[in-house]
């Protein structure tokens, strides 16, 4: 329809003559638009209204502070012994009693909290490492080389871990005690060789879920137009992977981390209640609980104790993972 | 090694003249029986629990289910076994402590082993069902006037099968390595209380036989797993 038709028509209707004229374009308006709020303050908020997740994380800190920092500000040491003041109840000398042996469990606590938290992050930067590496090359590269790395995956996999580690921690024990012959004195050896295994093998066992979840990652996001342009202007597959892939995946990678550290944290006590962990006198969570089982009538709060921060560390870090998984996920923004 | 190809997992260090495969002849059945139970009911707990979240989501019902779930699937197995005991063996006296000699004596290691289970079954179910119910195709059912109970029990439980069955083959593994902490702490004997002795006794040749009979056991499972796909979704085929 022709402009003088369109005003005819507009008249016909008793219309402005301009009804049918298009919208002035403005420029300037389009600029005007109200500034986007970064990523991750909707991310924030979108975490922060979880309160049971806001809860989980302080009841967290709390703990890491507990036994990070606790252990600076009380005088016992863990294996120190109190002549006469064994088997107390909590009082204010000793405000988590002590063991039948004399010694403060409140100091055990912490160090046991410490040992917890350390095989979970330490297990963390491992699998972080390979995990992210395996996966990359899995998905960049693709086609024969995706599917043996990905064969080899499948078979770690179909293998349970928790018994895979028990054997691994065993025939591990020999090289390893040799190798601290020579050591000196820090926080492994204080741990002992038991612990050294099980860390060495939850490095060697548990990565595969984070590489799986990096190359399905890395698998669809490698033809998406940035990396193609980035391709076109001559980046290499590396520096690709790294500066654009890894950063766009990290929301999945940061939730399968919080689940992995609760996996080890798991395992670890596990291993540790059945005697396969840190040597004594040094303490764990597992051990503590384990050795409070034969008075546990008598002594419930020797039991109690431990239990109860190993399922604040659990129980906080499963509701933090949830909620990670809610703030990071893009769908939510 | 050619032993081992052979199907001879050595001899034992510690009560000496009795080799490995005996051990696990004697023990198995024992911790199987255990173990089979705890599948059984954790299954019964959780899938209706699950489906009961999904039905009725955003209600209190799913909240206390959901709640529940994430609580006990943050205990670790050794710590709910004893509590467990203290609590209704050594406190109320309600149920026997050790052993295997009447039913009751069941109850507890049966809920300690399927606590943790059932309640990652619950939230596995209702994830899967809500995934199904927001598909097209039920909205249509639901367009045609079908209820919303019908949708759920004929067309979406189906559907929601795959992942549901998917998690049994893991889930089955880890009763089986909870077994170890559950025969120790309610002096069941089975081959997981007998394998946990070894381990403080460092009898190697019967953690490693033990470990190695328990991992093919488990790897067979999750092949059984497979091929029960193919039973449930016809469209999954084995040869393509």
């Amino acid at each position: 329809m022709t402009q003088a038709g369109q005003a005819a028509r507009a008249q016909a209707l008793g219309l402005d003559a301009h009804a049918f004229d298009p919208e002035p374009f403005d420029l300037n308006a389009a600029q005007e638009l109200p500034q986007e709020e970064p990523i991750w303050k909707r991310r924030l908020a979108v975490y922060t209204s979880n309160k049971v997740a806001l809860v989980a994380t302080v009841l967290l800190l709390a703990v890491v502070l507990f036994g990070f920092v606790g252990p600076l500000f009380v005088d016992a040491s863990y294996d120190q012994v109190f002549r006469g003041e064994e088997k107390l109840a909590p009082c204010a000398a000793h405000v988590f009693g002590t063991d039948e042996m004399g010694r403060d469990l409140l100091v055990r606590c912490m160090y046991g909290v410490r040992i917890s938290m350390s095989v979970g992050l330490i297990t963390a930067v491992a699998v972080l490492v390979v995990g992210c590496l395996y996966g990359s090359i899995a998905g960049w590269c693709g086609g024969k080389v995706d599917l043996v790395l990905m064969r080899i995956v499948e078979i770690i996999d179909s293998l349970p871990a928790q018994l895979v580690v028990l054997i691994m921690a065993i025939s591990l024990k020999a090289p390893i005690d040799s190798l601290f012959e020579g050591m000196p004195d820090g926080f492994f050896k204080q741990a002992g060789s038991g612990m050294f295994c099980i860390l060495v093998a939850f490095a060697l066992l548990y990565w595969t879920g984070l590489a799986r979840i990096v190359r399905g990652s890395i698998f669809q996001l490698k033809n998406e137009g940035y990396a193609m342009a980035a391709q076109s202007m001559g980046a290499k597959g590396p520096l690709i992977v790294w500066s654009h892939l890894l950063p766009n995946s990290s929301p999945l990678i940061i939730v399968e981390m919080t689940q992995l550290v609760r996996d080890a944290i798991f395992s670890e006590a596990f291993l540790s209640f059945i005697g396969m962990g840190v040597s004594v006198p040094m303490a764990s969570l597992g051990t503590l609980i384990n050795s409070a089982r034969d008075n546990m009538m008598l002594y419930p709060y020797e039991m109690i104790e431990p239990a109860v921060l190993i399922f604040l560390i659990t129980w906080s870090l499963f509701v933090i993972g949830d909620a990670l998984e809610d703030a990071l996920d893009p769908r939510m923004l | 090694m050619s032993a081992l190809l052979h199907g001879d997992l050595g001899t034992s260090i510690v009560s000496s003249g009795y080799s490995v495969n005996q051990i696990i002849a004697d023990k198995f059945p024992v911790s199987a029986q255990v173990g089979l139970i705890a599948i059984v009911f954790s299954c019964l707990v959780g899938i209706p629990l699950g489906i009961l979240a999904a039905y009725k989501r955003g209600t209190a019902a799913d909240r206390v289910v959901t709640t529940l779930s994430s609580l006990f699937s943050s205990l670790p197995g050794f710590l709910l076994a004893v509590v467990l005991l203290y609590a209704f063996g050594m406190w109320l006296h309600a149920l026997p402590t050790s052993g295997l000699k009447s039913w009751q004596s069941y109850i507890l290691p049966v809920a300690a082993l399927s606590a943790g289970p059932a309640s990652v079954l619950t939230r596995i179910t209702r994830a899967a069902l809500l995934d199904v119910l927001s598909q097209d195709f039920t909205r249509f059912l639901k367009a045609k006037g079908m209820g919303t109970r019908y949708i759920l029990f004929k067309h979406a439980l189906r559907n929601a099968a795959i992942p549901i069955v998917t998690t049994l083959g893991p889930l089955t593994a880890g009763i089986l390595v909870g077994n170890l902490v559950v025969e120790t702490v309610f002096s069941i004997p089975g081959l997981g209380s007998y394998m946990v002795r070894c381990v403080s006794q460092r009898d190697y040749p019967v953690i490693m036989g033990t470990t190695i009979f328990y991992t093919t056991f488990i790897v067979a499972i999750l092949l059984v797993v497979d091929i029960v796909y193919g039973l449930i979704d016809p469209r999954i085929k084995l040869d393509e």
